[in-house]
């Protein structure tokens, strides 16, 4: 359609006007441009996207059609509008694809397929090239062309309501969503409302839009340079029109070429850093190469032309292929509610901004002495400048990625839980029953009440006949700060530590908490109770400094029904618990006791000198162990020098051990035969091994760089939520491209075994090529790789079955002591 | 008697403790009770307080109140999982109905690996949910074993 509308808006206009006034239509498009582009953009915020590409494309259609009838009555000036309606019909176009691919597509999806949607468009103009000269001959007239147009946007229009019958769930009118700037609207916090303005005000929509504009002057001028030195070059309209006609059948063969088979590939192994850069750097170096060529051969050398004609060249295949992906991808950062309304302000703006621009400036130039290499020149500042605007979008990618990963806090952080008088009417009728169990409920809402008038209640309670009770209000009173309570608690407390009745021991456990230090460890006895649940209260008191807790606390930690309370009484000691833990963790071997990883999992206070303890070990040999001292590593600030060196090294481990386990799964899978099912145990162990290496992976990622920059990507990758394709887009800009390059095919949740193998870095050479090969790795582990009796278990089990026993290490494996490894062999040893 | 790699890979077809790594759950398989139940063996008494789950391997057991059927449960599911957790009178009975065996979880074992792995009271809590709604369907007043 595009081609086809080209073709007659020029004809006719330079039959009718000439080429002198082509700079003021320019103009004019600038500025109708504008008008369109801004009217779409308002519209898009209260309809979608369907229903105006349909209006727009339909109403385009039947203007086209209009002014056919018009100009078959010999009306020369509708020409003019259609000139200024073919740009930015174009844009208009590319927004509603675009718009489309990003409903329809995520960012990675995009980077990977938007490049061959746009081969569309060369290959649209290619054959509007051929068809309109065999249509001009066959309907007579140029005019007539404009029929076939408008029969061509109709077509255009069709498809796109097509695609979104086809896809009604995805292209259907947007949720509300949070506005651009990820601030709350003040009026209505649930359901904020999308601002335009704002949106397009904020720096990196204002990136977008100086890009835009610059990438549309820099073609603009390139494109009128090719021009130019060919009528220069060939003043015979013959030899003009020869040369035209190959130029455009490179340009369009190197675009179609680019966009099919390299576009893609290079996005997705470069991403954006290589899509927003690399048309405005080949342009930059092609313009400055110009200038060279300008200044040693002439203006009117052919070397020029060729050197203008590449540049035009690279700028239309680069423009198709990694511009618009980019971009296009860029807008996938903003709420969907905005993103069509900023693409339509955007791209519909910008490029007629840029050719208005274009023609202003053209005109200038004509009228200086030195025209042409003032438009080289002035070409080389608009793509440098273009380039440093792509440099500067790109650093604000990375915060725009991690801005639209951050979710709205669910929760109000603060809530006022004071009581009511209907709350204290309620806990005093419960005090007045005779019903014990009521009693002791209205005591305990009672005491949990900041009223004054409270005290009054307790005070008449401290001399109840019954131990819990009188315990209960005075540990109310001792923690509103009567003193005297205090002390009498106690006593009370001392005594009912010895009680033979667990309840009146559990109330005495409770109360350690309002008591001082030194009260709390004459009843240290309770941290040891027989009764767990006891225990757990007595453990639920401890606090920073009670040093006494420590033994009992660790004690408490290894049974598995306290382990929950002790773990809270060990984040409550911080520091205390630093020394113990540095003497377990240095006699940690692998596979590390339980208490050890408990210990660290439940050192959750933040100090110098824990970290300074769990730095030493990040790279332990259990990878469970040194998992868990990443994950409490993990601050929201990145991790000091020393340690971010260690946590590279320890990655690089990492991706080795990963490439080896789906090397080792690559050959269960490759086996091929009936045994596949045998290998399930081991598969399954070697499925687990990986997930506990991506979990390495991620932790040790935060902890390397800090929650504050990774924690929103890292969050919705491990949530598997809708937004994984823009968490490891994030992770491809925030991340270094060698630490992309090993991270991303561990953390990526639907990539399969050849593929993660393919992405990951090479193995030694001497890795096993076969599943036997594999099997007797795992089993003998002889370089210390797999550090994990069950995958040896798993392997033993898979050899067994296998019928292949024989030539694993069943010494080496025996050696271990291992009693699952032992019974696996013990079962193959006797036929079991 | 099943090796504890073979009891993994028949606790890995539970819902329950499907997403639990095989070498986390090798130290529950270990310790978990093998039994071997003819057809028509009681395996759960209603009204009878215990705090064990049992895990089906082979075989197939019913789910009754009296002589009214509940639910028939097979090879992948797990039955009385609630008294492992809190333990209350059983509020169905079990019976094999053909040469059945079970894995016996009893309440210890599931705490340990709960303590350790917080996240699983996920997949557990997600896991009651479902037989519940299940059972419910069944029968509209009956509580899960």
């Amino acid at each position: 359609m595009a081609a086809l509308l080209g073709i007659v808006a020029n004809a006719m206009f330079l039959d009718a006007y000439g080429s002198a006034w082509l700079p003021a239509t320019y103009i004019a498009i600038g500025a109708a441009g504008i008008v369109v582009s801004g009217a779409v953009a308002r519209t898009a915020q209260h309809f979608d996207l369907l229903g105006i590409a349909l209006v727009v494309l339909g109403g385009a259609a039947a203007a086209i059609g209009a002014s056919w009838v018009v100009a078959t009555g010999g009306a020369a000036w509708v020409s003019v509008p259609l000139l200024i309606l073919f740009p930015i019909l174009i844009q208009l176009g590319f927004v509603f694809i675009g718009g489309q691919a990003g409903r329809l597509l995520d960012i990675a999806g995009i980077k990977a397929s938007f490049p061959r949607i746009m081969t569309g468009f060369p290959v649209g103009a290619v054959l509007g090239g051929v068809l309109g000269g065999q249509l001009v001959t066959w309907l007579g007239r140029t005019e007539d062309l404009l029929l076939a147009t408008a029969l061509a946007q109709a077509a255009f229009a069709t498809l796109v309501w097509a695609t979104g019958r086809r896809y009604a769930s995805h292209l259907g009118p947007p949720g509300p969503g949070p506005a651009p700037d990820g601030q709350p609207d003040p009026d209505d916090d649930r359901t904020p409302r999308f601002s335009l303005r704002s949106s397009l005000t904020s720096r990196f929509v204002a990136l977008i839009f100086g890009y835009q504009v610059l990438s549309a002057l820099g073609s603009q001028l390139a494109d009128f340079l090719v021009f130019d030195r060919a009528t220069a070059q060939y003043p015979d309209p013959a030899d003009l029109a020869r040369f035209l006609a190959g130029y455009t059948a490179v340009m369009n063969a190197v675009s179609i070429a680019f966009l099919f088979a390299l576009a893609g590939p290079l996005l997705r192994r470069f991403g954006l850093r290589l899509g927003i850069a690399a048309n405005p750097l080949v342009l930059t170096v092609l313009a400055v190469a110009m200038l060279a060529v300008d200044a040693v051969s002439g203006g009117t050398s052919f070397a020029l032309l060729v050197t203008v004609s590449a540049a035009r060249i690279a700028d239309i295949a680069l423009t198709d292929g990694t511009t618009r992906t980019s971009i296009n991808a860029t807008y996938q950062v903003l709420p969907e509610r905005a993103r069509l309304s900023v693409q339509t302000a955007v791209e519909g703006m910008g490029v007629p901004v840029a050719i208005g621009l274009s023609g202003v400036v053209i005109l200038v130039l004509n009228a200086l002495p030195i025209a042409l290499t003032a438009t080289i020149g002035l070409t080389a500042i608009v793509c440098a400048v273009w380039t440093w605007t792509g440099i500067l979008l790109y650093r604000e990618y990375g915060p725009a990625l991690v801005q639209a990963l951050q979710r709205r806090p669910l929760l109000v952080p603060t809530a006022d839980l004071d009581s009511t008088p209907e709350d204290e009417a309620v806990a005093r009728q419960l005090l007045s029953s005779r019903d014990g169990r009521s009693m002791r409920l209205g005591l305990d809402l009672l005491t949990a009440m900041s009223s004054p008038a409270v005290a009054v209640e307790l005070g008449g309670l401290v001399g109840d006949p019954r131990p819990d009770i009188r315990m209960s209000a005075l540990a109310g009173l001792a923690a509103s700060g009567d003193e005297r309570a205090r002390r009498q608690l106690a006593d009370e407390v001392r005594a009912g530590a010895g009680s033979t009745d667990g309840a009146i021991r559990l109330r005495a456990a409770g109360a350690l908490e309002v008591l001082d230090p030194v009260d709390r460890s004459a009843s240290a006895a309770l941290l040891e109770d027989e009764d767990v649940t006891v225990r757990s209260a007595a453990l639920d008191s401890v606090q920073a400094g009670d040093l006494y807790a420590l033994a009992a606390t660790l004690t408490a930690l290894e049974d598995a029904r306290s382990a929950g309370a002790a773990a809270g009484a060990i984040g409550r000691l911080g520091d205390a618990v630093v020394p113990l833990m540095a003497e377990l963790l240095d006699g940690a071997g692998a596979p590390a006791p339980l208490l050890v990883m408990r210990l660290v999992r439940a050192a959750t206070t933040r100090s110098a000198g824990r970290d300074q303890v769990l730095r030493r070990h990040i790279g332990h040999r259990d990878r469970e162990l040194g998992l868990a001292v990443m994950e409490r590593l993990v601050a929201a600030e990145p991790a000091p020098e020393e340690s971010a060196i260690v946590l590279d090294g320890i990655l690089l481990e990492d991706v080795r051990h990963a490439r080896r386990i789906l090397a080792a799964l690559a050959a269960i899978d490759a086996s091929g035969d009936d045994l596949r099912e045998t290998d399930g145990p081991l598969r399954r162990a070697l499925c687990d091994e990986l997930d506990l290496v991506c979990q390495r992976a991620r932790t040790g990622r935060l902890a390397r760089h800090g929650s504050a920059l990774l924690g929103p990507a890292m969050v919705e990758l491990g949530a598997d939520g809708s937004s994984g394709a823009l968490a490891l887009e994030a992770l491809s800009v925030l991340l270094s491209p060698a630490e992309s390059r090993q991270v991303l095919p561990l953390l990526h949740p639907d990539l399969p075994v050849s593929e993660r193998l393919d992405q990951l870095p090479a193995l030694e050479s001497d890795s096993p090529t076969d599943l036997v090969g594999w099997l007797r790795n795992l089993v003998g582990d002889a370089d210390g790789h797999w550090r994990s009796n069950w995958l040896r278990a798993c392997a033993v089990h898979a050899a067994k079955t296998r019928g292949v026993l024989d030539r694993v290490d069943e010494d080496a494996a025996r050696a271990l002591g291992d009693p699952i490894v032992d019974e696996v062999l013990r079962s193959a040893s006797t036929g079991m | 008697m099943m090796t504890t790699v073979e009891r993994v890979v028949a606790l890995h077809r539970v819902s329950l403790f499907a997403d639990v790594p095989g070498r986390v759950l090798a130290a529950l398989a270990r310790r978990a009770s093998e039994v071997d139940v003819a057809a028509g063996t009681l395996v759960i008494a209603e009204g009878a307080v215990e705090d064990h789950l049992y895990a089906v391997v082979r075989g197939r057991l019913r789910v009754h109140r009296g002589e009214r059927s509940i639910t028939v449960l097979g090879p992948g599911t797990t039955v009385g999982e609630l008294a492992a957790l809190v333990p209350e009178p059983r509020t169905a009975s079990v019976t094999a109905l053909e040469q059945s065996t079970l894995l016996r979880i009893d309440r210890p074992l599931l705490e340990e690996l709960l303590a350790d792995r917080p996240a699983l009271a996920r997949g557990i809590i997600a896991a009651l949910v479902a037989m519940v709604r299940e059972r419910a369907r069944a029968e509209p007043d009956t509580t899960p074993a």
